[in-house]
């Protein structure tokens, strides 16, 4: 496992570096907004990043609760900071590209809220899990929070449909953005999931170091 | 600010937080790894 992180780490690395050059020189600036929708190379893949963790979450919850296997419990703790993480760089630059764009730094927009919302939700998520000293416990716990979240996911991304937004339609959807600005977005969505593997293989290591060092503090 | 101070501001924070938190995960299994191999010497030590 730690051979594998170690290709994911540098690949993500190379692929990032890419991700920059296309997204901040290689790219044209979009022809309403001008350069500062350059910010979107990192907003977008972060935020589907974010997703994607809170997807795992959601499948290793409900394989946890239906078996009960320790690794699954591992793999959603680890994958709900990993997505804390990237929604955290989401709401952050999200709100540096509103400033220049909206004239605000933050407004409580439906799509906003819901982010900010899903935050605070798996940010509960890992504080639950600090407080509940049966580790067990802890995971059977969690894995109701981790599925009951998973619809703010749902509420999030489909809100720029159910209701009137400040914040634009989704920049992922057939013919929402010119070419020339769809192929830098997906390689910097490549660069971040790849990122994201290597962050989880890595969390999901020191999960395994941590229940290591509880046994031999508890056997010796 | 113009434009690219807004996109410098985006991306800095963004490599700001994705190093910070490599760097907090590099050091907890740094942590931990000390912990065992110091715990299995002593363990080996004792016997």
């Amino acid at each position: 496992m730690d051979r594998l992180a170690r290709i994911l780490g540098v690949g993500a690395g190379a692929l990032l570096a890419i991700g920059l050059w296309l997204g901040l020189v290689q790219a044209p600036p979009d022809a309403v907004q001008g350069e500062v929708q350059r910010i979107m190379y990192v907003h977008v893949p972060s935020i589907m990043t974010a997703y994607l963790a809170f997807t795992v979450v959601l499948v290793a919850s409900v394989a946890y609760l239906l078996r009960g296997t320790r690794s699954w419990d591992r793999l959603a703790h680890a994958s709900a900071e990993v997505g804390v993480v990237f929604t955290g760089i989401t709401l952050a630059t999200g709100s540096i590209w509103g400033k220049p764009t909206w004239g605000v730094w933050w407004t409580w927009d439906a799509r906003l809220t819901g982010t900010a919302v899903l935050f605070l939700i798996y940010v509960g998520y890992l504080m639950l899990r600090s407080v509940v000293d049966d580790r067990d416990r802890a995971g059977r716990y969690a894995a109701v929070v981790g599925i009951l979240g998973f619809f703010d996911i749902i509420f999030t991304h489909m809100a720029v449909k159910w209701f009137r937004t400040l914040h634009q339609p989704s920049s992922l959807e057939r013919g929402a953005i010119d070419p020339a600005l769809y192929l830098p977005l997906m390689v910097n969505l490549g660069a971040f999931v790849t990122l994201y593997l290597y962050l989880l293989l890595r969390r999901v290591r020191l999960v395994v170091l941590e229940e290591a060092v509880e046994a031999e503090v508890l056997g010796g | 600010m113009g434009a690219w101070g807004y996109i410098g501001l985006a991306y800095g924070l963004a490599a700001l937080a994705l190093i910070g938190y490599r760097w907090s995960l590099a050091a907890r299994l740094r942590k931990w790894r000390t912990h065992l191999d110091r715990a299995a010497a002593v363990r080996e030590e004792v016997t």
